[in-house]
């Protein structure tokens, strides 16, 4: 009873929830266009969105309304971003006792590269670079997706980074290093449309 | 401005994220300079690259299962405050605020205001010889006299 009446008093008054809905409403789509850049994966991506509009919901009542509700939600998506990857790293650790209990040393993994909805954007132009980018680090990836897709500007990118314009500086120019070289590698016919506009 | 540190700034540069100093530092640097001009290009054209992804449309119903994962999920746990790294739920922390309030009434109720005055214990005063050894050994001895226990104690 008590835990009702106490939950009661902290729930969002419904102005307050009307609100966040509309928010919510007007940011939704540019948040998922940056979580499938995130992601490379359309499924992933809509649950990385859900993750994010879930914990802004929780934590509405700290919203600073001077501030863009985008930049807000994007500070939470990089976080919730970087848990997922955690996550799905810890759920992809194998211990090697249970390999070669038959006598053999194969082993039953899925190939995540072979899956064929790995990719939303599979067989588009733009299927190369999103490879590019999943090679990077989530960190470097998210910096260069904000400044270079979103246009902001570093100081932005490092309010929602949570950290200095310096270090976002050296990892936007570090990780568009990292794709070129990855294009050039793995994908010769993009990198040479992309020289042959210089 | 040499190669290296030209090639350091090019991002910054394309982002005009450089102070004026250092724009034209760079701008001088990159035209006289054809490898870093180069580089400066292929930068550009990969940002050109990026800015102009198509936008991509959500799958079909999402908003719809976005609104209601936002209501179930959220509101299936209770709200929680955060106090430093220890997360305490509001019931938790409602609760421990009563309880101790009633502890402390509890107390006062009970504890005989007489047992809470206690008697000043009279202080016995140390013999005089053993203040000075205290003295001497912590070499303040008023006295600035030899030990009150002789070397030759205990040999005759």
């Amino acid at each position: 009873m008590l835990s009702t009446a106490v939950r009661d008093f902290v729930r969002l008054k419904p102005d307050r929830s009307a609100l966040f809905d509309g928010l919510m409403k007007d940011s939704h789509k540019q948040a998922f266009g940056l979580a499938l850049r995130l992601t490379g994966h359309a499924a992933e991506a809509e649950d990385l969105v859900q993750e994010t509009f879930v914990r802004a919901f929780r934590f509405f009542h700290r919203y600073d309304e001077s501030l863009p509700f985008t930049s807000w939600v994007y500070r939470i998506m990089a976080n919730a971003h970087i848990d997922m990857v955690r996550r799905r790293g810890r759920m992809k650790t194998t211990s090697l006792d249970s390999a070669g209990s038959d006598g053999t040393t194969l082993w039953d993994l899925p190939d995540a590269a072979a899956s064929p909805d790995r990719l939303m954007l599979q067989g588009t132009m733009d299927e190369p670079v999103q490879r590019a980018l999943l090679a990077m680090t989530p960190k470097f990836r998210m910096s260069v997706l904000l400044a270079d897709v979103e246009g902001m500007a570093y100081e932005e990118v490092a309010e929602i980074m949570d950290t200095s314009v310096g270090t976002v500086r050296s990892r936007i120019h570090r990780g568009r290093r990292q794709l070129r070289e990855h294009l050039k590698k793995h994908s010769p016919e993009t990198y040479s449309r992309l020289s042959n506009e210089l | 401005m040499n190669c290296k540190s030209a090639q350091n700034r090019l991002s910054a540069y394309i982002d005009r994220e450089l102070n004026g100093g250092e724009m034209l530092a760079l701008r001088d640097h990159v035209s006289q300079c054809r490898v870093c001009r180069e580089e400066l290009e292929s930068l550009r054209s990969l940002k050109c690259l990026m800015s102009g992804f198509i936008p991509v449309e959500p799958p079909t119903g999402m908003e719809a299962r976005l609104l209601i994962a936002v209501r179930t999920r959220a509101e299936s746990s209770a709200p929680s405050v955060t106090l430093r790294k220890i997360q305490i739920s509001w019931p938790t922390a409602v609760g421990l605020v009563f309880g101790s309030m009633a502890v402390t009434l509890f107390l006062a109720a009970i504890v005989p205001q007489a047992t809470r005055v206690q008697p000043v214990a009279k202080s016995t005063p140390i013999p005089f010889e053993v203040q000075r050894d205290q003295s001497y050994a912590a070499s303040s001895d008023p006295y600035g006299g030899a030990p009150i226990i002789s070397a030759t104690y205990g040999i005759r």
